[in-house]
């Protein structure tokens, strides 16, 4: 392999690397900073104002409301992460204290947690998500939870999977006979030994996450109005895609990025922290 | 069984249950132990050899109680393993210290090697103070033959025989009366070999510790060990002190097993009879001896009795009818 062949798959390997943080990092650093400046309030209704096109003062328009769209995509930006970093948070929780429970004991309490998985896994997320939802009505709140609920048996397999691996290693054996329990062992040994595995899946969850909220937002059962969500816009700037397209854009770029952002930087991770699978490529 | 030994093994069976073939098909049974007995006196080294698949690592792992027997006991300091509750197990497990065959794999490489040292001392002594224990590592590291300040290193910058010797710290850090060693320096490479275990010999002259020493390789046993034990297929064959068992073999299996040490002399090499690779039988219910497919003076007694391992000679045992 010639070297330029040998740098320009460097490139895009640490490239795509680089693209996903510095996409992740405009997605956060956008959140952040609509806590201390927005060009406009992104929920104050000016109707006489709506659909102004692009223009130096509002920088995406406006939109039929006449709010500014900018605004809103920031003040969005808080709400997509919000939700999944608590979504996502609580799942990790769960589901790795679940999936190392079920490593740790293994017998019939490892196969009844998974059929339980598996269960969980056999209807759809956003059909998960709905089914909460509409149980326990809409809200962020209840967005939240129902993204989390479904991706706890995400992160249970996930860390099953990963801990087993471990458990079979023979410094598992040496701490069992240096006198160390389960539980010690689980902290101590496993969980160390898996948490690159964990970022990674955590990283892309994350994602996945925002995605779905925005999914749900758009159904009408995420962050209620007037509170602005990127799901939502898109589902307003529907009903005016005709006369209107660049509405739709703003929201559905935003997400765009926001995924493939978290999703590039999962890769990257998983490359860093695995060397071996970056050799294989 | 012999008067004060530190270690008794009686009647030691495991048997595994393999996944069913098919749905109506009796689940396969292997039966890795077949009633093994045996004493190790204090201060004693104590070698098992036998192929591979004979059940030596089984063995191990039963007499650390780190997998429970189908039947029969493990007494150490005269209290059966298996009897005790799991809080006295914890507190016997400062008598009883493991070194593993891979020492890339039974290294924790997040641990750093001060960490890894202390791991039964943070496991059985929690109430010992930072000094204490800093004290101990150390002592542990010098012991063999390791620098102090190797403790803030990590495993993956030694090679396989320092890791080992770490793995060793590891175990002498508690001062165990007994060290089973589950071919302790058959992943190292054969220069590494000897100082490995020599260290191991060392060690047992200053500390007085005990070892239980599995390998596949003869001349790590008879190298180290004063009695040795031969297995095959879940059962002791033959026992005896070292050097007399490989200067007089008594069991057929014995000698096939020393006249497969490759030699570099052309006549040792004619001298060799071979025995068939395997295709013995390993059925329990058979009432003949288990070796004897394999065996070149297997006659018809063998396929009908099996033969009792029971004293041939001076303190050599053998399970053959013409032993």
């Amino acid at each position: 392999m010639s070297t330029a062949v040998v740098s320009i798959g460097r490139f895009f390997r640490y490239g795509n690397f680089a693209i996903g943080i510095a996409l992740t990092g405009l997605v956060g650093l956008t959140a952040l900073v609509s806590f201390f400046w927005t060009p406009h309030s992104a929920i104050l209704i000016d109707v006489a104002a709506k659909f102004r096109p692009m223009s130096a003062q509002h920088w995406f328009g406006t939109d039929h409301f006449g709010r500014d769209v900018f605004s809103m995509i920031m003040v969005g930006a808080r709400n997509s992460i919000a939700v999944g970093v608590v979504a996502v948070s609580a799942s990790v929780t769960f589901g790795t204290a679940l999936g190392l429970l079920a490593s740790a004991r293994r017998g019939w309490i490892e196969e009844l947690l998974m059929r339980m998985s598996d269960l969980a896994f056999a209807f759809p997320a956003v059909l998960t998500a709905i089914m909460i939802t509409a149980l326990w009505g809409p809200g962020a709140i209840n967005a939240i939870l129902a993204i989390a609920i479904f991706n706890v048996p995400v992160f249970a397999r996930v860390t099953r999977g990963a801990a087993n691996a471990i458990w079979a290693r023979e410094y598992i054996l040496a701490a069992r006979a240096a006198g160390k329990g389960g539980l010690r062992i689980t902290v101590e040994h496993v969980l160390p030994n898996i948490l690159n595995v964990l970022i990674v899946q955590a990283t892309i969850q994350f994602a996945l996450a925002i995605l779905a909220e925005a999914g749900l937002s758009y159904l009408g059962l995420g962050a209620q109005p007037p509170y602005p969500s990127w799901g939502r816009m898109l589902r307003d700037a529907q009903s005016y895609l005709f006369e209107v397209p660049e509405q739709a854009i703003y929201p559905g770029v935003a997400i765009a990025i926001a995924v493939l952002g978290l999703n590039l930087l999962g890769d990257g991770l998983r490359d860093a922290f695995d060397p071996r699978l970056v050799r294989k490529r | 069984m012999t008067e004060g030994a530190l270690l008794t093994v009686t009647g030691l069976a495991r048997r595994f249950t393999m996944p069913r073939r098919h749905l109506l098909a009796p689940a396969p049974v292997v039966h890795a132990l077949n009633g093994v007995d045996f004493a190790i006196p204090r201060g004693s080294s104590f070698g098992i050899v036998g192929e591979s698949g004979c059940g030596k690592s089984t063995l191990a792992r039963l007499v650390m109680a780190l997998d429970r027997p189908s039947a029969g006991s493990v007494a150490l300091l005269g209290r059966d393993l298996f009897g005790l509750g799991s809080g006295e197990l914890m507190a016997m497990r400062r008598h009883f210290q493991i070194v593993f065959q891979d020492p890339f794999g039974s290294l924790d490489p997040r641990f750093k090697v001060g960490r890894v040292i202390a791991e039964p001392l943070d496991a059985l002594e929690p109430h010992a103070t930072r000094a204490e224990r800093r004290e101990r590592v150390v002592q542990s590291l010098v012991d063999v033959g390791l620098k102090p300040d190797d403790s803030d290193k990590y495993p993956h910058e030694f090679s396989g025989g320092q890791r080992q010797r770490i793995a060793i710290a590891r175990a002498l850090i508690v001062r165990p009366d007994l060290i089973v060693a589950d071919e302790p320096v058959s992943a190292l490479d054969v220069s590494v070999q000897a100082q490995v275990l020599n260290l191991m010999l060392d060690l047992q002259e200053r500390h007085g510790v005990t070892y239980m020493l599995i390998s596949h390789d003869l001349a790590v046993v008879e190298h180290v060990t004063d009695t040795i034990a031969v297995m095959y297929l879940g059962r002791i064959v033959e026992q005896g002190p070292a050097a007399q068992v490989f200067a007089r073999p008594l069991h057929p299996y014995t000698l096939a097993l020393l006249d497969a040490v490759p030699s570099i002399e052309r006549r040792h090499r004619t001298r060799r009879q071979r025995i068939p690779e395997l295709g013995a039988s390993h059925d329990p219910g058979d009432p003949g001896c288990p070796f004897r497919a394999r065996c070149p003076r297997a006659e018809a007694r063998c396929a009908d009795e099996r033969p009792l391992l029971r004293p041939v000679a001076e303190g050599q045992l053998a399970a053959c009818h013409f032993a």
